[in-house]
């Protein structure tokens, strides 16, 4: 990227990394075939280290792209803003099948279930215990990481570092608490509707917030790298985007299916 | 406030936020060193003690300048720019696809052909 260059779109490099990455799936698929059919999970754990490989690398490069190479003009940074809208926008659709689920099932339930929701035999969880600790701390991570980011637009590095920090606290925190929920759960996600709705729902809410925790103490470390300025740090933002969209969706699962669904 | 380099005076004047941003159409500079900047008084450059509290040495060095000079020095593609530590992964990984790709295959081949049983 030195020298002059008459137009401000980034043409990206030769790059292994989508071939790699295709690879690593096309194995992890197969893998989890011979896992299923045949019980044995080489091959899946080949896959995992693959992909995660290729996230390491292809990210690195990004950040290559962006910190070191001043490849993410306004206009990059334009396409990127409307690729992490729509990401986050597709995610809302994923998660909106999984409430469709819920209400289809329940504000109808089958004889089978006893005609009753939460169905005949199921206890589900107390809504004003765990679940509203968890409630508060997700909250409390949304206010720190808006904090983060006043204090990263304020050029106040270490007042930065601690409310991401904190942030990440509060994310691990919570998959802590869901953990320790699940394991006291009294029931499965093979009872009946219930559980499969259930968990099915918070099982990927709570896959979410690993990766929106993952995504934001790789901030902290960029953070701490002198990698932002005041005026350029999009990572952060669009990890604190996917963080209040985690957020809002766990506030939806709190009121439907804790609350209303107990 | 916001600045951004003049090219007709050769100047760093003020600008908004955008045109400070906007490097793309900046034309190639005639002179390599910025003008010399004239101060009322002596001027300590902003280091790393600026960023840190009180006056403390910085507990982590920014490698930013230097990873800038790295990665935008003609040469090696990007995925391998920095030499021994990339080349390593880079083959590591392209071992892995290797290994990952003909098992996969050899194992749907194994499954396609289900041995018939005994009774």
């Amino acid at each position: 990227m030195t020298g002059y260059q008459p137009h401000p779109w980034h043409l990206v490099e030769p790059s292994p990394w989508p071939l790699v990455g295709g690879s690593a799936a096309f194995t992890l698929t197969v893998g989890l075939v011979m896992w299923f059919h045949y019980n044995s999970i080489s091959l899946m754990i080949l896959g995992l280290v693959m992909i995660v490989a290729t996230m390491i690398q292809w990210w690195r490069d990004v950040i290559r792209e962006a910190t070191f190479q001043g490849c993410h003009t306004s206009y990059v940074l334009s396409g990127l803003r409307r690729g992490m809208v729509l990401f986050i926008v597709s995610e809302v659709f994923f998660f909106l099948a999984f409430f469709w689920a819920f209400f289809h099932s329940s504000l109808a339930p089958t004889v089978e279930l006893g005609v009753t929701w939460p169905p005949v035999g199921v206890h589900p969880l107390n809504a004003f215990a765990v679940p509203l600790l968890n409630t508060a701390v997700l909250l409390s991570s949304g206010v720190t990481v808006t904090w983060a980011h006043h204090a990263l637009m304020e050029g106040k590095r270490t007042e930065a570092i601690q409310s991401l920090a904190i942030t990440v606290m509060l994310g691990l925190y919570f998959t802590g608490l869901q953990a320790w929920e699940y394991y006291e759960a009294p029931f499965t996600i093979a009872d009946s509707v219930y559980g499969s709705t259930f968990f099915v729902a918070t099982g990927f809410h709570g896959l979410h917030v690993i990766i929106g925790s993952t995504f934001l103490m790789v901030c902290l470390g960029r953070q701490v790298f002198y990698h932002y300025t005041s005026s350029h740090h999009f990572g952060f933002e669009a990890a604190a985007w996917y963080w209040h969209f985690v957020d809002v969706v766990w506030l939806f699962l709190y009121v439907c299916i804790y609350w209303w669904g107990s | 406030m916001f600045y951004k380099f003049n090219n007709i005076s050769g100047r760093i004047g003020a600008a908004s936020q955008q045109a400070a941003f906007r490097p793309e159409g900046i034309l190639p500079l005639t002179q390599a060193e910025a003008p010399p900047l004239i101060f009322g008084s002596p001027v300590k450059p902003a280091g790393e003690e600026a960023v840190a509290p009180r006056g403390k040495p910085a507990m982590v060095r920014n490698k930013v300048p230097e990873m800038q000079q790295v990665m935008q020095r003609p040469g090696n593609l990007l995925f391998v720019k920095r030499g021994g530590l990339d080349a390593v992964l880079y083959r590591g990984t392209m071992g892995l696809v290797v290994v990952g790709v003909a098992y996969a295959c050899f194992g749907l081949f194994q499954a396609m052909m289900p041995k018939k049983s005994e009774d």
